[in-house]
């Protein structure tokens, strides 16, 4: 009898292999440490530059929002990628939020939304 | 032959090493820019359900709070959901597709069983479409949800079970358009009807014993409807409640001539730079494509009526896939039908096309194989020569796909995410759309927005605030957050007198409250409250969803009662009434938004032009007056306002030009086709001032002088003006200088 066991459930512990596989394929990625550097120098040296990059965007963008919006926070995560000694995006945003927070109410730099106005769809 | 799990377990398989490298790097957060938002709104599903014990209805985190259940991109309302719960949103994306993948393969091997195909034929053939190179252009942009085209060949198969008279092909078919719909795929189940028909009026046609029952079964068919917009209903009533609110703007005239399509099919490059070429695009590649058409042919001889119908079909998959670029334009048709109008990516006919050719392919393989046991000797050696060389070269191709889909999907723009801080109060952030996904960790909303559709948005909402609840007049009282989930909202509150409470996020009259009551406060949700101390309860419970629910269920309970013949279809007519009824309670929905100017001024109103025009031109559309630059505004733009006025019908084709001619130098065109980016002159508002604001950010400094008429910009012809003073078929409206 116990032989016949497992020719009945060969197959369905075949279909099984690959999804085990799968699932711990699924669970290893490992979190990144929190960089030892600080970030805040590097973040208020952006923020320094947010005016021209807001200016640089509404060109881009004339009388359009949410574009130009969009346009600065482009520019904003290519800035963030770039800062390649940081491999975890996540901190260098969690200190760009640290750092507006700490001049609230923010009179010079943008903290309000462009609702979200997506430009014709062309394709 | 395979038994089904030994057939599964060799799917699997197929589909895990299609999806190698999408497993090694599964809990990397995909980092293009759609895949961004996606993320996030899978993980905030699967942590509503794991963290807080709610159904995913209101999600905070993104654009500053949204209906989650409404936006037609999300794939949580579909039983992959729970991967994603048990593994997260962003561990579970590999696993889902891989999933997917091996239900698409399993789907349409049954479906070419249905149509007279072999087991093996069946089993290697049903490989073809499933692997084609979109799945992995779809992976590597981070839209899981296209995987939903993998339900097709069960819509297909359910259908044709359907057609044969049995009750559990229909609900098989309206169990996979439910999910469909579920897992984000607005567009699938339109276009799989486009597919379906040609495919089942072939079976109809050429197969007298169905059309004997043509009665019979065509009452299947219609319950087959009734059920899948039942079942459904959960994930479309809300959807309507958004998109009646505010829809997307479709432009443009999207098409492909034969040969980029060809080369879609065929060629394959690997993403280079964060971007895929058109080449590639649906690979299904020249081993597979050879091997299938070759088996084509024989598939002529084993059913000649059937592989006419299907090759009929193939080509109609293919004029489709044309879109704009062929001559009559049989895209352009469909989407003229009401549905129809939002359609986008024409080429996605080509999955059609590649499944319809497996189909060729299998019926073919199943002819040759059925050669090897004929009584003649050389049609024996055939047989078994064609069987075997056109099976391995099959493998062969199918080997191609998979290693295509391993380059695509290996290619990905990935980080992983830290760990998540579990101690952060939720806040909103002034985020960032296009790497959205890495708020979460942090438990930060976004602000920023990037969807397909305009969000409906309070220009209130801040990044930065101390508090999330806050009242207007802070004088008045105090507010604690006593508890906080997506959906609920517990707040702890003190007034020495009337007062509006407001909450940073996008108000939607779903959010109810158990003290006062829940008002729009320019957007943000407000609630009106009363002098004294309240802990008040705040809950997102929108009648869309809720009725939604009900009709899913009462479709459920209706689909166990017919199918055991327990009860009368014609019960089914219950699911129509209720959905039409649902719709009653307009209240209860989002209302309809003022359509807007990119900057956010009225796009209809009571305007009053500075230079009053009043032109005319041979169409029912007047320019009624302008205004013009005097300076560069502080962000060094020259800004334009255009008054319009249209009073009949217009083509779509129809645009605006604007030419600003300076005194020296070349002429600037600020073209326009769609007003204030909301509507073309076909579909705008009649008899009322429209207001089109747009600028420059590149204009010189000297005098201008500005012209504008109307023009199809298809054929160049501009349109006539009709009014007097105009020359050139362009009306001068004034100049300007610019300092």
């Amino acid at each position: 009898m116990f032989a016949r066991v497992p020719a009945r459930f060969a197959g369905w512990i075949a279909l099984g292999v690959p999804w085990v596989l799968a699932g711990a394929m699924s669970t290893k990625a490992e979190p990144p440490p929190r960089p030892t550097t600080p970030l805040a120098g590097a973040v208020e040296a952006f923020a320094n530059t947010e005016s021209q990059l807001r200016r640089a965007s509404a060109r881009n963008f004339p009388r359009d929002s949410w574009s130009a919006d969009d346009d600065f926070h482009n520019a904003e995560q290519r800035w963030v990628r770039g800062m390649a000694s940081h491999p975890a995006p996540t901190f260098v945003f969690e200190q760009l939020d640290r750092n507006l927070r700490a001049g609230y109410p923010n009179a010079s730099r943008r903290v309000t939304a462009s609702p979200c106005k997506p430009r014709p769809f062309y394709d | 032959m395979l038994s089904l799990p030994w057939r599964l377990a060799v799917m699997s398989c197929v589909a895990f090493a299609a999806h190698w490298y999408a497993f090694q790097y599964a809990g990397f957060t995909n980092d293009f820019r759609d895949a961004q938002f996606h993320q996030v709104y899978e993980h905030v599903a699967a942590s509503s359900i794991s963290k807080y014990g709610q159904l995913p209805l209101w999600d905070p985190y993104s654009c500053g709070g949204m209906y989650a259940l409404g936006n037609p991109q999300i794939r949580f309302a579909s039983p992959t959901l729970l991967l994603s719960v048990l593994f997260g949103g962003i561990r579970a994306q590999a696993l889902t597709a891989c999933l997917m993948t091996t239900i698409g393969m399993e789907g349409t091997y049954r479906w070419f069983r249905q149509c007279g195909c072999s087991a093996s034929s069946s089993v290697l053939a049903a490989l073809v479409p499933s692997l084609v190179g979109h799945y992995g252009v779809a992976y590597f942009f981070g839209w899981i949800n296209f995987y939903g085209f993998h339900l097709v060949p069960w819509i297909l198969w359910g259908a044709g079970c359907a057609l044969r008279g049995k009750i559990s092909g229909v609900m098989v078919a309206a169990i996979a358009t439910a999910w469909m719909i579920g897992f984000g795929g607005t567009y699938a189940p339109l276009m799989t009807i486009v597919f379906a028909a040609p495919v089942m009026l072939g079976q109809l046609y050429f197969r007298p014993a169905l059309r004997q029952e043509l009665r019979e079964t065509s009452k299947l068919l219609a319950l087959l409807g009734v059920f899948a917009l039942g079942l459904s209903a959960v994930r479309t009533l809300p959807v309507l409640d958004v998109m009646r609110a505010s829809g997307r703007v479709m432009a443009g005239l999207p098409g492909s001539p034969l040969p980029i399509l060809g080369g879609m099919l065929l060629m394959h490059a690997p993403p280079s730079g964060g971007a895929i070429s058109s080449a590639g695009l649906f690979f299904v590649g020249p081993i597979a494509i050879v091997s299938l058409g070759a088996l084509g042919i024989f598939s002529l001889k084993r059913n000649p009526r059937f592989a006419i119908a299907t090759l009929v079909t193939i080509l109609l998959m293919v004029w489709l896939a044309a879109g704009y670029n062929v001559r009559p334009s049989l895209f352009s048709w469909l989407r003229a039908l009401p549905i129809y109008s939002t359609l986008r990516y024409p080429e996605r006919y080509l999955f059609f096309a590649t499944s319809a050719l497996a189909l060729l392919g299998a019926q073919g393989l199943t002819e040759v194989q059925s050669w090897r046991h004929s009584e003649k000797p050389l049609m024996r050696r055939a047989g078994w020569a064609l069987s075997i060389s056109l099976t391995v070269s099959l493998i062969a191709g199918v080997a191609h796909q998979v290693v295509s889909l391993q380059v695509t999907t290996r290619e990905l723009a990935r980080t992983v995410l830290p760990e998540f801080n579990r101690d952060s109060e939720f806040r909103q952030a002034r985020g960032n759309r296009w790497m959205g996904a890495h708020y979460l960790p942090i438990n930060r909303g976004s602000i920023s927005c990037g969807e397909a559709y305009p969000v409906p948005m309070s220009t209130d909402l801040r990044g930065d605030l101390p508090n999330e609840e806050y009242l207007e007049n802070p004088d008045l009282g105090t507010v604690r957050r006593s508890a906080w989930t997506p959906n609920r909202i517990n707040l702890d509150v003190t007034v020495s007198d009337a007062a509006s409470l407001k909450v940073n996020q996008n108000w939607h009259p779903g959010w109810r409250s158990n003290v006062g009551e829940v008002v729009n406060r320019n957007g943000l949700i407000g609630v009106r409250l009363p002098a004294g101390h309240h802990q008040v309860t705040l809950r997102f419970v929108p009648w869309s969803a809720i009725a939604g629910f009900a009709i899913s269920l009462l479709t459920v309970l209706l689909m166990i009662g017919i199918g055991r013949g327990r009860v009368h279809r014609l019960f089914a007519l219950v699911i129509p009434i209720a959905m039409a009824l649902s719709a009653v309670r307009a209240s209860a929905w989002m209302p309809k938004s003022e359509p807007v100017n990119p900057d956010g001024t009225p796009i209809v109103g009571e305007h009053h032009p500075k230079i009053a025009l009043n032109a005319t031109f041979e169409l029912p559309v007047e320019l009624v007056g302008a205004d013009l630059p005097k300076s560069r505004d502080v962000d060094n733009v020259t800004t334009f306002d255009l008054y319009w006025k249209v009073t009949g019908q217009v083509a779509r084709s129809t645009a605006i030009f604007v030419h600003v001619v300076p005194k020296r130098g070349n002429l600037v065109t600020l073209d326009r086709e769609v007003i204030g980016g909301t509507f073309f002159l076909s579909d705008a508002p009649r008899g009322v001032v429209l207001r089109d604001v747009f600028g420059s950010g590149a204009l010189e400094p000297g005098r201008y002088e500005v012209y504008a008429g109307l023009w199809d910009p298809s054929s160049g012809k501009r349109f006539a003006v009709t009014s007097k003073g105009a020359s050139d078929n362009r009306v001068r409206i004034g100049e300007f200088e610019l300092e």
